[in-house]
Parts: structure tokens; sequence; C-alpha cells
């Protein structure tokens, strides 16, 4: 065999799109965890190591706001993985169906939310939650419940969560897709296989659908960590950059934008907030890495 | 056999109706946006009515006076336009270099341009603020915005554009080689005629993105370039104010993109997932 010869074009059709995207998109990212190993004395730029990573951690002033909105964010994954996912795997199953009609048309409407954007899933809550103005306690007043209303997104106990749920509204749509289509491409035959062992309905979906959408559900769950520790519009779209009330639904991205831009009073701090970046980008890489050598391999053998 | 009947009946009743609760429930918070943006500010924030009330065009006749409509939306169109047409000219190259010249680092070109997904945007939002606003003074200009929004979508462009050519049997490419084809040639004449449904389908998918990008539109323009992004953006504040007029041109912000969403949410989904739901 001759080895092919080295087809010139092939590397000018890549070069525009690696190059550019390197310029615009790396070299930032490259700033971003440089500027994290420099600190500002007596306005001039000096390289400290990991002294800022040191701060973060250990000083009270920024390990405090840091440790609770690492707590936070986890919460927000985990109300993701509790009740996002497992609502998903339950839409799906029940649009798969196979006497269904308008499955199409029920997906459509619970697909929807995904498309919008921050700014606009923000107001159409805003519009029912709001104490005042909003429609959830004239609803609750009608059917007699309207004791159990609360200023959901006001209340330090309840605002993160309800946060929570809201990105969950938006985003269940995928995990349900994913499922879905990891249902339908189930072959006929092996369903057919356990109804002749007699399992059929729920049990079938447990014994059989279940273990052989594990990998989907493998992806939607690091899907899911990806988009939950990189979460940021969300909550600044509804809480504004202090992520109150308190402080309470502040997350590692609400967190870090302060850093970087400064609030109120403080100045912005482009070293620590690139520390902050750098220390969720670290996160995001090990979760992504325990899923790839961890989990993924061992799925494989279940695979179709 | 008299069991079986009776839970198929059941089912037959109680699968459709519990699938219309869970689409009602899930769609009402959109409803109730577009329901709302037919009041008038007044009524909109009054409980008694709240169902029953005189349904107006006004807040939807007075978008343009109100909020200066349509010149969000149409900076909203030029800028996604050019960026899914820019993202197409970079993306469709790449993505054939990939899908059917494969190297041993395709791989790696491919995660190197998803890895930046995995990055917090408001990371690199810093220096690319400090970059643009003070060195290359193009803040605030639609160039800016296009060329985000281009580098932004970018990954899922080539991503998309590779899974969808990787459908189309390498033999085909071969034999337009063999009769002398070139490179161009076998793009324009063989590659996008026969991967004309998912070359359309990641265009669609990229205007979506573009269209409703909020992070870099609303934090790199202020009024040149604005999109509509940043139009509901700024005009969030007056609380409870102005409900009637603001749900109207949220509706209308969003109307196209749901329409379009609609009708390629399997693409989406594809795009949504890298590729992982075909």
């Amino acid at each position: 065999m001759h080895r092919p010869r080295f087809r010139w074009h092939i590397a000018v059709f890549l070069a525009p799109a690696v190059l550019v995207y390197t310029a615009v998109m790396i070299f930032p990212l490259f700033n971003t965890l440089r500027l994290a190993l420099y600190s500002k004395v007596d306005q001039e730029r000096v390289f400290v190591g990991l002294e800022n990573f040191r701060t973060l951690f250990l000083d009270p002033v920024w390990s405090e706001p840091f440790w609770n909105a690492l707590g936070n964010n986890f919460w927000f994954f985990i109300v993701h993985m509790l009740v996002q996912n497992p609502i998903g795997i339950a839409l799906a199953a029940i649009l798969s169906h196979p006497r269904l009609r308008f499955a199409a048309l029920y997906r459509s409407a619970i697909f929807i939310p995904t498309i919008l954007s921050f700014v606009i899933v923000g107001f159409a809550w805003k519009l029912i939650l709001s104490p005042i103005w909003g429609i959830a306690p004239s609803m609750l007043d009608a059917v007699g419940m309207k004791s159990l209303f609360a200023p959901w997104l006001g209340k330090e106990e309840y605002a993160l969560t309800t946060l929570a749920l809201i990105s969950v509204w938006q985003f269940v749509g995928i995990p349900m897709m994913l499922i879905y289509a990891a249902l339908l491409a189930i072959p006929e035959e092996i369903l057919e296989a356990g109804e002749v062992d007699g399992i059929t309905g729920l049990s079938a979906f447990w014994k059989i659908k279940l273990p052989l959408i594990l990998p989907s559900v493998g992806i939607i769950s690091i899907l899911t960590f990806v988009g939950n520790f990189n979460a940021f519009d969300l909550i600044y779209a509804a809480q504004g950059a202090l992520a109150g009330p308190d402080f309470s639904t502040d997350i590692l991205g609400t967190y870090m934008y302060r850093t970087f831009f400064g609030f109120q009073l403080q100045l912005g701090d482009p070293h620590m907030g690139s520390a902050i970046a750098s220390g969720m980008f670290a996160i995001i890489l090990i979760g992504v890495c325990i899923y790839l050598f961890g989990i993924q391999t061992r799925m494989r053998r279940y695979q179709l | 056999m008299a069991a079986v009947a009776q839970t198929s009946r059941f089912g037959n009743v109680f699968w459709p109706v519990l699938a219309w609760v869970v689409a009602l429930v899930f769609f009402f918070p959109i409803f109730w946006m577009v329901f709302t943006s037919f009041k008038t500010d007044a009524d909109a924030v009054k409980p008694e009515h709240l169902f029953v009330f005189k349904p107006t065009l006004e807040n939807y006749l007075n978008m343009t006076e109100n909020y200066d409509y349509w010149r969000f939306a149409i900076n909203s169109a030029i800028t996604a336009t050019f960026a899914t047409l820019f993202a197409l000219a970079v993306g469709v190259p790449a993505a054939y270099a990939m899908a059917f010249n494969p190297s041993r680092h395709t791989k790696d070109v491919l995660v190197w341009m998803l890895s930046t997904k995995m990055l917090p945007a408001a990371a690199v939002l810093y220096p690319m603020t400090f970059l643009t606003k003070n060195f290359l003074q193009i803040y605030d200009t639609h160039f800016l915005i296009i060329l985000v929004l281009c580098l932004i979508n970018l990954p899922i462009v080539i991503w998309m554009l590779f899974t969808y050519f990787k459908e189309i049997p390498k033999e085909i490419i071969e034999a337009g080689k063999m009769d002398g084809v070139s490179t161009w040639g076998e793009i324009k004449d063989i590659l996008i005629p026969l991967a004309w449904g998912g070359v359309a389908s990641t265009a669609l998918l990229c205007f979506i993105f573009c269209w409703n990008e909020a992070y870099w539109t609303v934090r790199l323009t202020t009024t040149e370039a604005a999109t509509l992004s940043k139009l509901i953006e700024g005009n969030r504040a007056p609380e409870g104010l102005f409900f009637g007029r603001l749900s109207a041109v949220s509706t209308a912000a969003v109307g196209p993109i749901v329409v379009l969403g609609w009708f390629c949410q399997k693409q989406l989904v594809r795009g949504l997932t890298f590729g992982a739901v075909k």
C-alpha cells in the first residue's frame, strides 16, 4: 500500500475554521487561565503562581462565597438529576407508547421551551410567579390553596430550588428527546421475546428497556452536568448579578461574573475572576473525564 | 384474557389524558405570555381580569412606538443571517475535509472545537470586552455580533455537518474523483446536493441559536447593533408596570423562532446533543 499523497487542499479547507476559532475563542480562554496566575500589586501586574487559588480556597472573604456558590451549584445539579432526567425518561416512555395518537404534538409542546432564550424564560415565569401581579396566587386562591403560595423567588429557602425547577421546565425536552430516540431504537424482537416470557407493561420497562437505554441516560447525565456547572444566564436574568435574596441563588457562574466585573462598591478583579473560571473549568473537566473513562467504557458492554 | 382487554382499555384512556395534561402544563407559561399580550397593561395586573377581559391588539400595534421593535428585529435578522452564512462557508469545507479525508487528528480537531463549549462563556467575556472595546474598537457593531455568533456556533455547525456528511457513502465522492471532478466540484455538485437536507437543517439550527443568543449580544452591544434579546433584557426592569406590552414584544421576539423550531425539532435535538440523537 502506498501512503496517500498529502492533500494540500484538505489543510486549506480546515485552516480557516481552526485558525479563526483558535484566535478568537481559544486565545481568550488561555488568556483567562493565564490571568489567574497573576495579581495586581501597586498598579503593577506580578506573577503570583497559585496564590490566587490559595486566597480563593482559604481566605474567608473569598472562600465563603465560593463554597456557598459551589454548594448551590451542586444543589442545582442534583435537582436536575432528580427531577429533570426522571421526568424526561417518564415522558419519553409515555410518548413512545405505540397506541398514543398525536405524540408529535405533545412532544413539540414539551420541547418548545428549550428553544426560548433565557430573557424570555425569565419574563414568562415572572408573569406567573410574581407575588403581586402574577397568576400563581390567584390560581391557588381559586382552588382554595392560597395559603400554599409564597414569593418563591424572593425567599432564601425556596429561591434556588424554584430557579432549578424553572430550568428543569426549560430543558426537560432534551433528555426526553434523547431517551425517546433510544426507546424507539430498541428492536421489536427483544420486546417480543420478553412478552413470550410474560414480561409486559411496566416490568418490561424496568427489566428490558431501561437497561438498554442506560448509555443514553449516561449521555444526558453528562450533558446536564456540563450545562449546570456552566449555568449563569437564568439566574442572572431572574435574580440579577447579586443572585439574591442574600446570595442564596449564587452559583459559580454568577459569582465569577461579579468578581470579574465588580458589583456595587467592590471593584472588579480579573485575576480572582480568572481563578474562579479556571476552577469551574477544572470541575467540568474532571466530571467529563470521570464520565468518559469511568462510566462510558463500562456501559459499552450493554450497548446494542 | 378479560384482564388483558381491561388493562388496555384503561391504557387507551389513561395515557392520552396524561399526555394531554403534561403537554398543557408544560406549554402553560408560554401560552400565558401570549395570552397576556392581548390585555391592556392595566388589565394584565388585575386579578379580576385574569381570564375575562376585552382582548386588544393595541400592544402589538404600538410595538414600534413603545419599543422601536423593528429596529431590533432587523438587527436580529441581519446578524443571525450573516452569522449563519459565514458559519456554513467555513464549516462546510472543514466538515468535508474531516468526513472524507479523515486523518489521525480528525477526532482531536472535533474535540478541540467542542472543548470550548465546556468553558463558561462568562470566563472569556472579560478578555473579549477588553479586546473589542479598547483594542479593536468594534464594540457594538454588526460586524462584531456576526463574528461572535458565527464563532460560538461554529463547533456545532461543523459537528452537525460532519455527522450528516458521514452518512454519505464515501464511494460516491471517490467516483467523482475518478471522473476528474475538482475538489470544489465535489463539494458543489456532489456533496451539497446529496446532503442538502443536512445542510439546510444545520443552517436552520444555527439561525435559531443565533436569534436566541442572549449572553454575548446583550453584553457586546449598546444601541447600534442591539438585537431583540437586548431589547427584552433592557426592558425587564419595571416589574408589573407594562406586563401587557412586554408580553406582546416578547411574543413577537420569539414567535418566528418558535414556529421555525416547531418544524425542525429533530435537527434541534441533534444539535443540542452534539449528534448523539440522529
